[in-house]
């Protein structure tokens, strides 16, 4: 049951994330200066457009309500293990979509195992603070430990 | 089952030598062998593969039954022994005869199209107005695109237009809104299957196409094996002993879970079957392993498909473990600034295994990162000797082709699209039709059409999905993409013992009961039960017309071992006696001999009678009776060449004919046991293998066998055993029409 809503959720999600032309080559964290970068993401899915880009190092984030934004965390898909969202007060920050993106090496042709980053997109709802919380774990099964953990805080003004 | 074979070529063969009580050298040919290797039929074509559905006939009588003991000889009988030795011992000794099979007559098969007219039939939508008119559209579209194409775009498409109708397709081209993007932009990605580098490599796999290791070549003569009530009557007589170092096996059968642990959910089979509804190499292969945090996959993917090959063509244990690290560490990056971790490709790792080795994994240990290559742990064998991706136009391989290449070679790596759904995956069809680009690699270890699904194995663990399998749908998610296949280098076989002594079999073709006394002469060197003398005891036995049996010693029970025999006897009248052997040594092993297993020498009690006619005129009879389409003397010319010259170069030819001539007799019975015989006998490679096969097939559909026939028709089109094209697309059509059989012709698909 739990499976098959992560199904429901994740097909909604990559419903949302289209838009994009998936085969260009996508950005890396490289690319991203702290504190956001609203070019940095224009691929596969990328959910917010001219949103704020924020990598993985990223400790604090300040946002102003009505605001979108995206957590960029590099990963695997191609692994067993996946980024993912686990909490936050939705009343201040929610996550509105999430998807991955491959980024292959160039000169790719019938290469595998390629990296590419796991997108957050989020949405300042209002004014506040609150943690946002990944965790890097193995997809299945489910309940399987973190293996990386990382939180962001993020204050919320008009 | 090779005791069985030996058993019937030793019943054949003891007429061999009637004219002189003698015994023969192991491996040596008969004395009146002819000197010449030469085949009288060198210009001999081989008839025309016929379809399949010949009318079911009733079973004939059973064929394994020796050949009719020949008529005494006028003034009573004397001893005449033989030694036959093990058919293929006796044929290596000897160079073979090769049938010129490029006179073959090949006239075109009939092609059996109705169920495939049938379904296609059944798939054809009649398009509805609405999309008529939108095609006029379009057409209307593409036909002013291409008045106002650039001229490379109009050449391309012209182009086009010249290879549909050379090759007779049934789609249009015109110039799309896409027309002018390439290839690599539209698809996203490149095109893999124009690469310069996997055109030659695909040619030269092509190019080793007959030399290369083929999983159904390997099997050709156990998936040859008719069904078990053939054979039930000698084995049973086989069995009948202690089975003491017995080298009988009985029939294979489909279905069998080769590690005994059940249906585990997955579809098994002990015989490789590209016709199958389902089939999976899952219980003979290495347990799933986890990639970990590493973008090794394809080291993962590779790795396992060598390993599957290690276990099926080198009979390594499924416990064998080749190092994924090794490859992580060693194989070159894809291109210049990537990393290991970072994605590659299984045929990378194929290229680098081709004239390289891999390591076990207790010497490089799995890290999930790069490390530094050690190239000189690479272990002695354990590498690639060919490879090669499935079908004739890669990247993208149909199922049918992905399913020949998963029989001939095992398990074959593959790529697919990963998603989050994919991560996921729990059990199931898993069929979310993602359109992106290949990511990952995995590996393919069998199918079943019921579900529509290929059955793959992936890298992460058995945590994963089904134990660490998924049921994907046929081609959805790209799966199938870049599959490929390896063949591993040969470990050379394990040295075969060494043996100073034979089984003795005694053969009773006197047409009396007989009353047989045995000393014998042990390997160790001593005599048992006693040194022969006057007096002396003696193993005695009780021998009825007709019969034969393996000697048992009648103080322990076990079989008889010996290096010599002094062996006599007398009829239950008292009217005639054998005694050529009583006062001198039956030479049974003059000299120690290398065999897989000991091998049994047959002495044979029988009527005199001179050798009538030599080798060479009996053939002539049995070729001309065959060309001038006499199938009743071809077959009684054959027959009494295969009963007498045993060890003749010709005797595979023989067979096959003998074979032949039965089956256009409709003698379906005694045809599928003479053709068994000579595919069973014949040297791994021989050219009347496929034809045999062939014509063994033809013999069981016709009595019903359907589930055998196929598994035959099978090694014919897919074994690389040297078949010829026409005979290879008969095959297939035959296994065709008989899946699609509606009752008429199979009741049995056993």
């Amino acid at each position: 049951m739990t499976t098959n809503k992560t199904f429901a959720l994740l097909g909604l999600l990559v419903l949302t994330a289209c838009g994009a032309d998936p085969k260009d080559p996508p950005k890396t964290e490289a690319n991203v200066p702290p504190g956001g970068n609203t070019a940095a993401i224009s691929s596969a899915g990328a959910p917010a457009s001219g949103a704020k880009v924020y990598p993985q190092a990223t400790k604090a984030i300040d946002a102003r309500v009505g605001e979108t934004f995206n957590v960029v965390l590099p990963g695997n898909v191609t692994t067993p293990f996946e980024w993912r969202f686990d909490e936050s007060d939705k009343n201040v920050v929610a996550m509105t979509a999430h998807n991955y993106t491959d980024a292959p090496p160039a000169n790719c042709a019938g290469c595998d195992g390629y990296k590419g980053t796991f997108n957050f997109t989020f949405t300042a709802k209002a004014d506040g603070a609150a943690k946002l919380h990944f965790s890097y774990v193995r997809a299945m099964p489910a309940g399987s430990p973190a293996e990386k953990e990382m939180t962001v805080e993020v204050h919320v003004t008009h | 089952m090779r005791s069985f074979v030996r058993k019937i070529l030793m019943t054949s063969a003891v007429g061999a030598l009637f004219a002189t009580a003698c015994h023969v050298q192991v491996g040596s040919a008969p004395e009146n062998a002819p000197a010449g290797n030469a085949p009288p039929h060198a210009a001999a074509p081989r008839p025309a593969p016929a379809p399949a559905a010949p009318p079911p006939a009733a079973v004939a009588a059973h064929p394994a039954a020796a050949p009719a003991a020949p008529p005494p000889a006028p003034g009573g009988a004397r001893a005449a022994a033989v030694i036959a030795v093990h058919p293929t011992t006796a044929a290596h000794a000897v160079a073979l005869g090769t049938p010129p099979h490029s006179s073959i007559v090949k006239p075109p098969a009939r092609r059996s199209t109705a169920p495939l007219v049938s379904r296609h039939r059944q798939a054809t939508r009649v398009a509805s107005t609405a999309e008529a008119s939108n095609l006029r559209v379009l057409q209307a579209r593409y036909a002013a695109n291409e008045k106002a194409a650039p001229a490379p775009v109009k050449t391309s498409v012209q182009q086009a237009r010249a290879a549909i109708a050379q090759h007779h397709y049934s789609f249009q081209v015109g110039v799309t809104e896409v027309s002018h993007k390439s290839l690599a932009k539209i698809t996203g990605e490149p095109t893999t299957a124009h690469d310069p580098q996997i055109v030659a490599q695909n040619a030269a796999a092509r190019a080793k196409k007959a030399s290369r290791t083929n999983l159904i070549a390997f099997d050709v003569k156990k998936r040859a094996a008719p069904p078990a009530r053939f054979l039930n009557a000698t084995i049973a007589r086989e069995n009948a002993g202690d089975g003491k170092d017995s080298s009988t096996t009985g029939p294979t059968t489909q279905g069998t879970n080769q590690n005994g642990n059940g249906n585990a959910g997955y579809p098994s089979s002990q015989f490789a079957s590209p016709s199958a509804s389902s089939f999976s190499w899952r219980d003979r292969i290495t347990s799933v392993k986890d990639q970990g945090d590493c973008g090794s996959c394809w080291a993962f993917a590779a790795t396992g498909v060598l390993e599957a090959g290690e276990i099926l063509v080198n009979n390594q244990p499924t416990t064998i473990d080749l190092a994924e690290q090794q490859l992580v560490n060693c194989v070159p990056v894809f291109s210049p600034g990537s990393e290991n971790c970072g994605g590659n490709s299984a045929t990378n790792a194929y290229k680098f295994l081709h004239g390289g080795a891999d390591a076990l994994e207790s010497a490089v240990p799995y890290k999930s990162a790069v490390a530094s290559c050690n190239s000189s742990a690479g272990a002695a064998n354990l590498g690639v000797d060919d490879w090669g991706y499935a079908g004739e136009d890669p990247p993208h391989p149909t199922v049918d082709e992905i399913k020949a290449a998963l029989i001939a070679h095992g398990p074959v790596s593959s790529s697919v699209r990963v998603t989050s759904a994919f991560q996921h995956y729990s059990s199931g069809v898993f069929d979310e039709g993602d359109t992106g680009s290949t990511n990952h690699a995995v590996v393919l270890v069998g199918w079943d059409d019921a579900k529509g699904a290929w059955h793959l194995r992936n890298s992460w663990s058995e945590r994963w999905g089904e134990g660490g399998y998924m049921w994907i749908k046929y081609g959805t998610n790209s799966i199938g993409k870049n599959a490929a296949w390896i063949s591993p280098v040969r470990q050379p076989p394990p040295a075969n013992p060494t043996y100073n002594d034979r089984y003795l079999t005694l053969q009773n073709d006197s047409g009396e009961p007989l009353d047989v006394s045995v000393d014998a002469l042990t390997g160790a060197g001593s005599w048992v039960p006693a040194a022969p003398s006057a007096s002396a005891a003696a193993f005695t036995y009780t021998l009825a017309p007709g019969t034969s049996m393996d000697v048992k010693r009648t103080d322990n029970k076990q079989f008889l071992t010996a290096k010599a025999a002094r062996v006599w006897a007398k009829s239950h009248d008292g009217k005639h006696q054998w005694t050529a052997f009583k006062g001198a040594d039956f030479v049974i092993a003059a000299a120690p001999y290398s065999a897989e297993r000991r091998e049994r020498a047959t002495f044979h009690f029988g009527h005199v009678q001179s050798a009538e006619q030599t080798a060479d005129e009996i053939f002539t009879i049995g070729e001309t009776a065959r060309k001038a389409g006499d199938s009743p003397k071809a077959e009684a010319a054959f027959q009494k060449f295969a009963d007498h010259y045993a060890s003749d170069t010709r005797i595979h030819d023989a067979r096959f004919w003998l074979g032949y001539s039965q089956y256009q007799q409709k003698k379906y019975s005694e045809s599928t046991m003479s053709l068994y015989t000579m595919v069973s006998a014949a040297p791994d490679g021989h050219p009347d293998i496929p034809f045999g096969t062939y014509f063994m097939a033809m013999s069981l559909a016709a009595q019903g066998d359907c589930g055998y026939a196929v598994r035959n028709f099978e090694t014919v089109a897919y074994g690389e055993i040297g078949t010829p094209p026409d005979w290879i697309d008969a095959a297939k059509n035959n296994i065709k029409h008989l899946e699609a059989d509606d009752g008429s012709i199979c009741s049995n698909w056993d």
